[in-house]
């Protein structure tokens, strides 16, 4: 057990390893009456391509497995899973995102039980031909939910037009074909694959006794035998520098066009401090040249080209890389050239001009996110599967220099590398 | 641990203040409550935050104030037009670090203060009215915002089925009125109708967080908000009757159909049966371990989402579901079926003390969290019951099942609304 504790934000962070390799996290928060545990597998959405652990054949699965495995593992045999934890008084729920899946629940009491209960469902799959029939049925309507709206929609559109190979051109629910092909012996291979316990992180968060917890959990896995396979190998295809297709538009039945523009980025080997300083690097330099206190939104919002509605940010995991911006507009095709235009030539010294304050920005929203639980078990695992305690993410926005940001400024917005995903209103 | 009650300060003019070292930020809220009156009136009320946000005497353009936010380590300042009865509330919110998290000296709490100040109450103005091009930009926006709900086709099933639902009634004005209404606001019309609110509209001051005493001692040195009445509801008609349920179909193209009941309960805040209401919600719909979402969607497989939730200031209650079109007489059998089912008493031990112990659960949850505090008191001042997260929870402990009974036979299903493809 190690105990990290921060002075600056007075917070501590308690790490533990067990034998069979799960990670625990605690941030022990005195005085909060919350207590949230999520339990999170390094599995997503992207993970379809893979070398099957057991006899070394590659598996190349249906879209949306990882998302219709979590929906499955709330089955059990007698009892509803939600209605074991809400007896306890804890409200459990899960989600799945392109790199995990993400099982959690919240209580204010019997904390003990119900963590048990969290991992001992996880770890206790039953899959049957009824009940993924069953399930099926379900999650082709939360595919439909989703086909109605229209940012999502156009999201995926703009990242298939960036990616011709990567699996995160695809939509994490995947599609109503690939669902309804999903099988009972899928979801096996997959479970004994990914869901082991070396392949997930557990984080826990309220006024916990750590080493009591930590107790608990060492006794509770020590009753059960894991396979000792290696974490599973992931096959993703080469991804060409250049983007799929330049320019992707739908109609649908909204009251103004959307557009979303994004600029790919192509990824190099780098260090997880890499990673995410230039994941910061960049978004402090799009908040300079396009975020709502920028000369360029302001002149835009002032032409009635954009509104609140736009928005800016840059995505960096180790296999792909892109900028996004978007918003809702009456005039879509003035706001595509004028964000090209403005984007391409960037004005040095309006970066130079506005860099720390800026940065005194990504300051307080470090400070801010150690104020809601569930926020802070998110960022956190997206930064520990990197292999960055949050706490050092304070020392790297602070060793941001304006050079950095120079330099990215002139390379980072590529014409060729761009693409446009446009929702038009139907007639 | 302090029992994170709001305490409204004595000789004070509704100022609720919370006084606490959890959080790592602070929180300010002013709040003016605006009763419905008409679709015009709605669409003032919603545009005058976005003309004060635009700019203010000190800080006269929105580079400046967002700005000026970022110096203050990326300060949160928003509004928001929210519902609550018949009434809009108007809600400005200022969220900033405590200072006592940063590493360099700052006077954060006061500076950001005195911004909101600056932008609620000293607007820029040009020849007695708002600045003309603020007043025209901010109108198209706000048309365009009230034309997006079509977006969402969620918000545009629930707003449709009450909107007609409460046709006859303040409620079923939309919360940020219509377009057309919107179109004949003249900018001269619009200031005036701001100063009134600012002399004559109900207000209240919330704060949440770590303040320094100097802070709140001198709190109303440092603002222009006047005395007032608080923000007590006198206006909301709680609609309870009998009639024929109504149904609408609306077709858009669209791949999921959305179904939305509406029911009057004839509870509000107010009344003791709200604690009841509150379990007989969380046994029906309100979460996974409810009746409909186990009977429609783990048993049926029909919906991915369905809920039902309470409105407590009208006293409503509404089901929401995305389903497929041929399946909503199926869906609305079972929605009665299941409350028939409760009137009967046919329901176990262990469903009444679940539903019980995750309304207790999201409750005590709220005392975690600055913005909810604030949301559970805000709710219980409107219905003029002021009350701690600790007495809810008092009140909810008591219920039984015989109340939930009683409940569910007050419960008139009113309303039904159907968003489907079309043929």
């Amino acid at each position: 057990m190690e105990s990290i504790y921060n002075k600056n934000m007075d917070e501590r962070l308690v790490k533990a390893k067990l034998d069979n390799g799960l990670n625990i996290y605690i941030f022990p928060k005195k005085d909060y009456v919350k207590q949230y545990a999520m339990l999170s597998v390094d599995f997503g959405s992207n993970d379809i391509d893979f070398i099957d652990v057991k006899n070394g054949r590659r598996r190349n699965m249906p879209l949306g497995i990882a998302h219709f495995l979590e929906h499955q593992l709330f089955e059990d045999k007698e009892e509803s899973i939600f209605d074991k934890f809400a007896d306890l008084g804890a409200s459990a729920n899960a989600y799945t995102n392109f790199d995990s899946t993400n099982y959690l629940f919240s209580s204010s009491s019997n904390f003990e039980d119900s963590l048990i209960n969290l991992i001992e469902f996880v770890e206790d799959p039953y899959f049957s031909d009824q009940n993924v029939k069953k399930e099926k049925g379900i999650i082709v309507q939360e595919i439909k939910m989703y086909q109605d709206n229209p940012y999502w929609k156009s999201y995926f559109n703009l990242l298939s037009a960036l990616y011709s190979k990567h699996p995160v051109k695809n939509e994490i629910a995947g599609t109503e074909e690939s669902v309804m092909s999903i099988t009972p012996e899928d979801l096996y291979i997959c479970y004994y694959n990914f869901y082991l316990p070396s392949n997930m992180d557990l984080i826990l968060i309220g006024d916990l006794d750590p080493q009591r917890i930590i107790n608990l959990i060492r006794e509770n896995q020590a009753k059960k035998h894991f396979p000792h396979f290696k974490n599973p190998v992931r096959i993703i295809e080469e991804e060409p520098e250049n983007v799929a297709k330049k320019l992707v538009e739908e109609k649908m039945n909204i009251s103004r066009p959307m557009v979303q523009i994004a600029f790919k980025d192509p990824v190099q080997n780098e260090d997880p401090a890499q990673i995410i300083k230039k994941e910061y690097i960049v978004n402090l330099l799009l908040d300079i040249v396009f975020g709502s206190s920028s000369k360029n939104y302001n002149e835009l919002y002032d032409q009635g080209i954009i509104d609140n509605s736009f928005s800016c940010s840059y995505h960096k995991k180790p296999d792909y890389a892109y900028v996004h911006l978007h918003g809702e507009t009456n005039k879509p095709d003035q706001m595509r050239e004028k964000v090209k235009e403005k984007l391409v030539d960037i004005d040095h010294d309006e970066i130079k001009e506005n860099f720390q304050r800026i940065k005194r920005k990504y300051q307080g929203s470090f400070i801010r996110l150690f104020n809601n639980f569930n926020h802070l078990a998110s960022e956190f695992i997206n930064y520990r599967r990197l292999g960055i305690d949050i706490f050092e993410l304070a020392a790297i926005i602070e060793d941001i220099t304006l050079e950095e940001l120079l330099a990215y400024s002139d390379k980072i917005f590529n014409k060729d590398f761009m693409v446009e995903s446009i929702i038009l209103n139907e007639d | 641990m302090n029992d994170l009650e709001f305490k409204t300060e004595e000789n004070r003019f509704n100022l609720h203040h919370l006084a606490t070292d959890k959080f790592k930020t602070n929180l300010v809220q002013i709040f003016f409550m605006l009763p419905l009156k008409n679709e015009k009136e709605a669409a003032m009320n919603a545009l005058i935050p976005s003309v004060l946000e635009r700019g203010s005497k000190n800080y006269n353009d929105n580079q400046l104030i967002k700005t000026e936010l970022e110096n203050l380590y990326g300060s949160n300042m928003s509004s928001n037009i929210l519902k609550r009865g018949e009434n809009q509330i108007l809600r400005f919110s200022l969220e900033m670090v405590n200072e006592k998290f940063l590493t360099h000296k700052s006077n954060l709490t006061v500076d950001a203060f005195n911004l909101l100040n600056d932008i609620i109450f000293n607007p820029l103005t040009e020849r007695g009215k708002f600045k003309q091009r603020f007043f025209e930009q901010e109108k198209e926006i706000l048309k365009q915002d009230i034309l997006s709900l079509i977006n969402d086709k969620y918000s545009f099933a629930v707003e449709n089925c009450l909107t007609r639902m409460c046709k006859n009634e303040k409620y079923g004005i939309y919360k940020m009125g219509t377009v057309s209404a919107l179109a004949k606001i003249s900018n001269q019309e619009l200031y005036d109708h701001y100063q009134k609110i600012i002399e004559e509209a109900k207000r209240s001051l919330f704060l949440v967080g770590n303040f320094k005493s100097s802070f709140v001692e001198n709190i109303f040195e440092n603002t222009n908000l006047e005395a007032g009445a608080d923000i007590f509801d006198e206006n909301t008609e709680a609609v309870y009757q009998d009639k024929d349920v109504d149904f609408y179909e609306q077709e858009l193209r669209v791949n999921q159909a959305r179904l939305s009941i509406g029911f009057r309960t004839g509870i509000t805040r107010k009344d003791p049966d709200y604690y009841s209401l509150l379990v007989f919600n969380s046994l029906i719909g309100g979460s996974t371990h409810s009746r409909f979402f186990q009977e429609i969607r783990e048993k049926r497989s029909l919906a991915y989402y369905v809920s039902s939730s309470i409105e407590s200031t009208k006293g409503l209650l509404l089901v929401n579901s995305g389903i497929n079109a041929e399946n909503h007489k199926k869906v609305i059998e079972v929605v009665k079926n299941e409350i028939a089912a409760v009137i009967k008493g046919k329901f176990s031990q262990d469903e009444f003390l679940r539903s019980k112990k995750s309304i207790i659960n999201h409750l005590k949850q709220d005392l975690d969290s600055n913005k909810s505090l604030s949301a559970h008191f805000l709710l219980s001042l409107v219905n003029n019951k002021e009350e701690s997260i600790k007495k809810t929870i008092a009140g909810v402990e008591a219920v039984d099942e015989d109340d939930i009974i009683a409940v569910a036979k007050k419960l008139k299903m009113d309303t039904i609304y159907l968003l489907k493809s079309e043929e």
